[in-house]
């Protein structure tokens, strides 16, 4: 008697706490448009367009999960094989500029005892554990997890006294250099394409996908205000300096200029990652089983291949790590990278199409 | 012929002095009775089947016959072969032999304890009524609480040597049928030679056997029984054993005592939340310390800092190992407080609390916030008495990935170890169930309770055929 019987499968509470997930975890990348001049000072518009981007992936993966995901979509093989080997590529390259962050962060500010690549193989095997349970052992765990760290952290106490919040403001309406900014943080935009490969056919009616989407975006805006509120309380005024080490990379930002978050806060957030590199693990493993047409899960098999990868090609990478920030900051790659997201967007529409149809058929 | 059987008897059960092997008449024939003395009751069998099937008149021999001549009301069963006697009169049973043939009848007498209050679950309100060894009694208590047809009883048998009798108890209008034919299924493909206690049959019967998580939960209250055979699970039932084991288990009955639905629902919410940062306390407090002390000293506030260096000053060992021993030593004094009889377990208390505890931070092998940090786990520990053995270990396990890498070992450890439990099913349930998968219809008995009158329905995280507990009325 198993529970899990598929592994792709989510029931409507899994879909809520998987998009939580997704979609708050790296969305304070996008907080350096607010706190940083270095992504222009167009960060209000910046961040619009952003959310913008991620609600459209959001509502075109969930249109195709609740298709049954894109392994279901009847589309003719070789084109089924194309995209499986796409979007394994992007979520292996995703997985892998996640983790090289991630990691840069934690050595730079949090941990400064631990190596680069002892944090890449723990972070690395820890989120292959959690992905090997698939899309539903991921949002399970997610669930415990934001319980447990409801009652251990208290979340209330942050909020104790305000000060200073508006001394920031003022960067927000500043309405520059919006492409480049798009551009910077097109690596973190559309998180909400992993869903693509869910199935949520028996859970999520159809006409409740809109609502989903709405969620999403009050949970990156919900996440995002949290995260810069913590920033002001926590810093004052000195909170327009404070920038994460991997905000910095990815803005250019001056990294002298070092400060932390709170601690609290960081580890909080430090349990959400390893959920977070699951799912795309996890989207990067099934790609691989698209490619090669298995209609089994792989599991362990698939999911150690994607884990030597990253942690090989980690190794390689970050051997150079000036010349690997500098590539994927790239026009170039930003520019494949929000291409990708439109595929994800097509294969919504594909979705769309097909579900009158089959409506039509029902009746 | 009757000297041929009461020889093989005698044979077979190895010349035992308590196999009494009677010579009988039973109407006009030649018969034996044999029994064991001790299980069955002698002057029943005088008064109801030796005397006045002695005096009956000469007839062919039947069941029906016997039944009609004797002077009892005793289970009357007829029987193959001589295996089958055996096995009958090592149950206890009373076996008549006449006429080339063998039948058996019940008339058991023995002792047995009384129905008491368990010692692992006294109660401060609500009953005291607790199981004791035998089957039949506890049946019996159930159905004393269960006055319905469909309060279904199955009678199994385990054990090569013991022959032990397992009662399969459910409700077969709320049941899943599918979890009582696994249990059943499960039960009878067991092939052991004796079953000492229920634990032997819940060990063998659970999905994952090697989890270090409760896989089937225990009771020793009719009370506590019934209300989760009235939810739906399976009550599996043991002779011998007043532990009565149910199915499917959930991690969350862990923190629901019974004393929980005889109190109102706001102290019982505030309870749960106690025990949930108990056993929180429990796991993750020696293992923060020991992060703190060795790699994040940073997070405490600067007073809090100046007070834990200046107590752990001058301590011969580094937190981890300092840590390690203190939870050892707790184990270790817990282990024979426990084996020791009641007043030298207590003496033992003192002198591990008071003596060595305190010894040892004033000679300065130990420092007191290790030895606080130890106490308050400990206590958090006790909070949850169904998750002891499986948090115990834990805290160890995440002590060590403390020590070896700090708050990154915490986390990856938590990661772990909650990843693994959404993942457990028990007979078709998620284990982590209502929370993970969140069952919102269900979250009114989890860390929040509602009042009663707001529990309707059935859990539906537990495999069952009718989700409807009950139908509201209007307040009058």
């Amino acid at each position: 008697m198993r529970f899990l019987d598929s592994y792709n499968k989510l029931t409507r509470s899994e879909v809520g706490i998987l998009l939580f997930l997704l979609l708050s975890t790296y969305r304070i990348c996008l907080l350096p448009a607010i706190l940083s001049e270095a992504a222009g000072e167009s960060a209000f518009y910046v961040v619009l367009a952003g959310l913008g981007i991620d609600v459209v992936v959001c509502f075109a993966a969930l249109l195709v999960a609740s298709q049954g995901g894109v392994e279901a979509l009847s589309m003719p093989r070789p084109v089924k094989r194309a995209l499986g080997g796409v979007f394994a590529l992007y979520f292996l390259f995703k997985t892998l500029v996640r983790t090289y962050e991630v990691v840069h962060y934690c050595v730079g500010d949090l941990f400064e005892q631990a190596t680069p690549m002892l944090l890449v193989v723990v972070f690395v095997i820890t989120a292959g554990l959690v992905a090997s349970k698939g899309f539903a052992g991921i949002a399970r765990t997610g669930i415990m997890i934001l319980l447990i760290t409801v009652f251990l952290v208290g979340f209330a106490a942050f909020y104790a006294g305000f000060c200073g919040y508006g001394y920031n403001l003022w960067v927000l309406l500043r309405p520059h250099d919006v492409g480049k900014g798009l551009l910077y943080s097109s690596l973190w935009l559309g998180d909400g394409a992993v869903l693509a490969f869910a199935d949520t056919r028996t859970t999520v009616k159809p006409r409740s996908q809109f609502a989903w989407g709405a969620l999403a975006v009050a949970v990156v805006l919900v996440g995002m205000c949290f995260f810069y509120l913590n920033f002001i309380y926590t810093y004052g005024s000195a909170g327009r300096y404070v920038q994460y080490a991997f905000v910095r990379m990815l803005t250019n930002g001056d990294p002298e200029e070092l400060g932390a978050v709170d601690w609290p806060i960081m580890l909080i957030w430090l349990m959400s990652v390893p959920l977070h590199l699951a799912s795309q693990f996890y989207a990067g493993s099934e790609g691989v089983r698209l490619l090669l047409s298995r209609r089994e899960h792989g599991g362990f098999i698939y999911l150690a291949g994607f884990a030597v990868a990253v942690v090989v090609a980690y190794y390689f990478l970050f051997a150079d790590k000036d010349g690997f920030a500098a590539l994927y900051r790239t026009d170039a790659l930003s520019y494949v990278l929000l291409g990708l997201l439109g595929v994800v967007v097509l294969l919504g529409a594909v979705a769309l199409r097909r579900r009158p149809k089959e409506q039509a058929n029902e009746r | 012929m009757r000297e041929q059987i009461k020889r093989q008897l005698q044979y077979d059960f190895g010349q035992s002095f308590d196999l009494i092997v009677v010579p009988a008449v039973v109407c006009g024939h030649d018969a034996l009775y044999a029994y064991l003395a001790g299980l069955s009751d002698r002057n029943l069998l005088e008064q109801g089947l030796l005397i006045p099937l002695a005096a009956a008149p000469c007839c062919a021999i039947d069941t029906q016959t016997l039944a009609g001549n004797a002077r009892s009301s005793a289970p009357l069963k007829a029987l193959a072969d001589i295996a089958e006697a055996e096995q009958a009169i090592a149950n206890g049973e009373v076996v008549l032999w006449v006429e080339d043939a063998f039948f058996s009848f019940l008339l058991p007498q023995f002792d047995k304890r009384a129905v008491a209050e368990p010692p692992t679950s006294a109660v401060i309100k609500g009953p005291r009524e607790g199981f004791g060894e035998d089957i039949g009694q506890n049946v019996t208590l159930l159905r004393r609480r269960v006055k319905d047809k469909c309060l279904v009883v199955k009678h199994l048998t385990v054990g090569r040597v013991t022959h032990t009798a397992v009662a399969v108890c459910f409700l077969s209008t709320i049941a899943d049928s599918h979890v009582v034919d696994e249990v059943v299924r499960r039960i009878e493909a067991i092939d052991i030679d004796g079953v000492v206690d229920s634990a032997y049959v819940g060990q063998l019967i659970t999905d994952n056997p090697n989890s270090i998580f409760t896989q089937f939960s225990t009771a020793e209250k009719p009370d506590i029984v019934t209300a989760k055979i009235l939810e739906g699970r399976v009550a599996v039932l043991v002779d011998g054993s007043p532990m009565v084991i149910t199915l499917p288990c959930l991690l969350i009955e862990g923190f629901q005592d019974s004393e929980d639905y005889y109190r109102g629902n706001k102290r019982t919410t505030f309870l749960r939340v106690i025990r949930l940062i108990g056993i929180l306390l429990a796991v993750l407090l020696p293992a923060a310390y020991v992060a703190v002390q060795e790699y994040h000293y940073q997070v405490l506030p600067l007073k809090f800092l100046v007070t834990v260096v200046n107590a752990t000053n001058g301590v011969p060992f580094s937190p981890t190992i300092e840590m390690f021993i203190v939870l050892i030593l707790f184990e270790i004094l817990n282990e024979a407080s426990v084996r020791m009889p009641k007043y030298v377990g207590m003496a033992l208390s003192i002198v591990g609390a008071v003596v060595l505890g305190e010894t040892a931070v004033n000679a300065g092998l130990l420092s007191s916030p290790a030895v606080l940090v130890m106490a308050l786990s400990a206590i958090g520990l006790y909070t949850t008495p169904e998750h002891i053995g499986s948090l115990g270990l834990l805290r160890f396990v995440f002590l060590v990935m403390a020590g070896l890498f700090g708050f990154v070992g915490l986390l990856i450890c938590t990661l772990v170890m909650v990843c693994y439990v959404v993942t457990l099913t028990n007979y078709g349930a998620a284990y982590a169930g209502p929370i993970a998968p969140f069952v919102a219809v269900d979250a009114k008995d989890t860390f929040v309770k509602a009042s009663l009158d707001k529990m309707t329905t059935r859990p539906f995280s537990i495999p069952n055929r009718n989700h409807v507990r009950m139908r509201r009325r209007d307040k009058r």
